[in-house]
């Protein structure tokens, strides 16, 4: 049987596990005696925020539930933000605020104790946005811009169509298209001038590279330039991610150079060297987005990414990489539209992800995490009354983060006739600082996340994205 | 409603520095390449030598001479 097949066995198995528990759970008193004394307790760890009237806001909210038989389902079906199978977060507390002392373990009175819990990440911004304009200088300006109120800097590059081609500006024919719709980078010296000013060593620096079918050049121009300003020790501490995902370029965006096998060998080249010498790098960026934008449904976005991410895995394995180096290195990017779907695609897909690669890879916690980036849908915007394209972007925003998505690119409103100007650039930027800092849903996680239809959908997602993997691949 | 849009003079500004970089590395590329090539054929890790030419060659070069050794794409349909 093919991997694939192996992994649909896998998610149809760990569903029916889930069943047994909850059936466990009802039927075996002492076994849901554990689980409700679990759940409690639990429970009673959330830490406390409060609104700035005071009422007081579980730092995670979960469902109202006291039944054995449900909470199995909850823990085993879905898990804990930050539990296996992940369906409701890679992570416990995403980009909440840090916690502040006095707030923490207020509910139940106890004095705070650092070493009674373990370390909370350090928040930070999820907004991303892709840009890219003009030559390096100019998309630089727009990178300052950017980030000058960010804590955290992190790029995401939009390259000009030779760079994406692997052509030079220089080439017969491309003359006009340099700098459009991305940055033109032909040289090291380009890459150098593209990110001048930032700290490509620092914790708070990463950036994201969009580009596919010439990936291993430009990462290697990417590592050149950054030990051409810091020497040669800044590699192991280089952040950020390169696209390089060439199955998509071929099913859905055509941006490929060399044959699919020579491809897929530089592409495993470029893994295998910076799982290994670049631990905070993700070396793909395993993307939906694209089949997704050139008009496949939800569902088969989910299933083809999915099924390419399992593939890429097959891969990296057979080259012996092993596959807890490789596997914490992988991360995801889907498209967030208006279609139902969309209510819990990214969810369902973090599940089908964690399941796969713990039972059929035999992957260690770290490499089950799905970690995603969402961009909002370029398609669903439109010319016509282009000012409409604010409130669309920020219902999809709140989808994207209803699913607690890691990162997030919010598109700006203009994107159907230019690349946006400043003025729109701002307000998408706007739109997710609104969202994030002062919008009082985000002080608190997942309110709201797992009403009872949300988790039919999830559910009936979760089937057909099955059926859809399993007519492709099982044998 | 303003179009954010390339102009020519930062196209021919483009176009001049990289004829510079071309010129001042001519030698250094040629034999990056040469090794580049090489490694590939032998079918290793080609990723270091990228490293390499990566100081000294533009991304045409180093793609065009990729194509050379391997081949290039064509759509399946």
């Amino acid at each position: 049987m093919s991997k694939l097949g192996q992994i649909v066995e896998s998610i149809e198995k760990y569903n029916k596990f889930v069943l047994d528990q909850v059936k466990r759970a009802r039927t075996d008193e002492q076994f849901g005696r554990e689980l409700l004394g679990r759940w409690n307790d639990t429970k009673a760890k959330i830490p406390v925020t409060r609104t700035p009237t005071g009422v007081p806001l579980p730092r995670l909210a979960l469902p109202e539930i006291d039944e054995p038989g449900e909470i199995a389902r909850y823990l085993f079906g879905e898990g804990l933000p930050g539990e296996f199978p992940f369906l409701n977060g890679a992570y416990r507390e995403m980009y909440l605020e840090p916690i502040r002392e006095v707030e923490s373990f207020e509910k139940n009175g106890e004095p705070p104790q650092r070493s009674a819990r373990p370390p909370l990440p350090q928040a930070e911004e999820p907004t991303r946005l892709f840009s890219g304009l003009m030559l390096a200088e100019d998309t630089n300006e727009r990178f300052h811009y950017l980030t000058q109120h960010q804590r955290t800097h992190r790029l995401s590059t939009a390259f000009d169509g030779p760079t994406l081609y692997g052509i030079d500006s220089d080439a017969d024919g491309v003359f006009g298209k340099i700098g459009e719709g991305g940055v033109a980078i032909d040289t090291v010296e380009d890459m150098v001038r593209l990110y001048d000013g930032f700290d490509l060593g620092s914790p708070n620096f990463s950036a994201s590279m969009t580009i596919s079918g010439p990936a291993p050049i430009i990462m290697a121009m990417y590592i050149a330039a950054a030990k051409r300003r810091f020497g040669p020790k800044v590699v192991p501490k280089l952040r950020g991610t390169i696209q390089a995902d060439i199955f998509k370029e071929v099913q859905a965006q055509n941006e490929t150079i060399f044959p699919i096998e020579a491809s897929l060998r530089f592409l495993t080249d470029m893994v295998e060297f910076t799982t290994r010498e670049m631990p905070r790098w993700y070396p793909i960026s395993i993307s939906g987005y694209h089949i997704g934008e050139a008009g496949s449904t939800p569902v088969q976005q989910a299933a083809y990414t999915l099924s390419n991410g399992f593939a890429y895995a097959e891969m990296f394995a057979a080259r012996g990489i092993p596959v807890d180096q490789f596997g914490p290195r992988l991360s995801f990017f889907l498209d967030c539209g208006l279609d139902a779907e969309y209510i819990a695609l990214a969810r369902v897909s973090r599940r089908i992800w964690a399941i796969g690669m713990r039972d059929v890879f035999g992957a260690g916690p770290r490499a089950q995490l799905f970690k995603l980036h969402t961009q909002t849908s370029g398609r669903s915007l439109i010319a016509a009354e282009f000012k409409n394209n604010l409130t669309r972007t920020a219902a999809e925003l709140v989808l994207a983060y209803m699913n607690a998505t890691n990162s997030c690119h919010s598109n700006s409103a203009d994107e159907p006739f230019t690349t946006p100007s400043e003025e729109w650039i701002r307000l998408a930027a706007h739109g997710q600082a609104i969202l994030l800092e002062e919008s009082a849903r985000y002080r608190t996680l997942r309110i709201g996340m797992r009403s009872k239809s949300t988790m039919g959908l999830a559910q009936s997602l979760d089937s057909i994205a099955i059926a859809t993997a399993a007519r492709r691949y099982r044998k | 409603m303003k179009l954010t849009r390339t102009p020519r003079k930062k196209q021919q500004l483009q176009v001049d520095r990289l004829a510079k970089f071309k010129k001042k590395n001519a030698d250094k590329a040629k034999r990056a390449l040469d090794k580049l090539a090489d490694v590939v054929e032998r079918g290793e890790n080609c990723f270091p030598m990228l490293l390499e030419a990566a100081e000294v060659c533009s991304l045409g070069q180093i793609a065009g001479r990729l194509q050379e050794v391997v081949g290039r794409f064509r759509p399946m349909v």
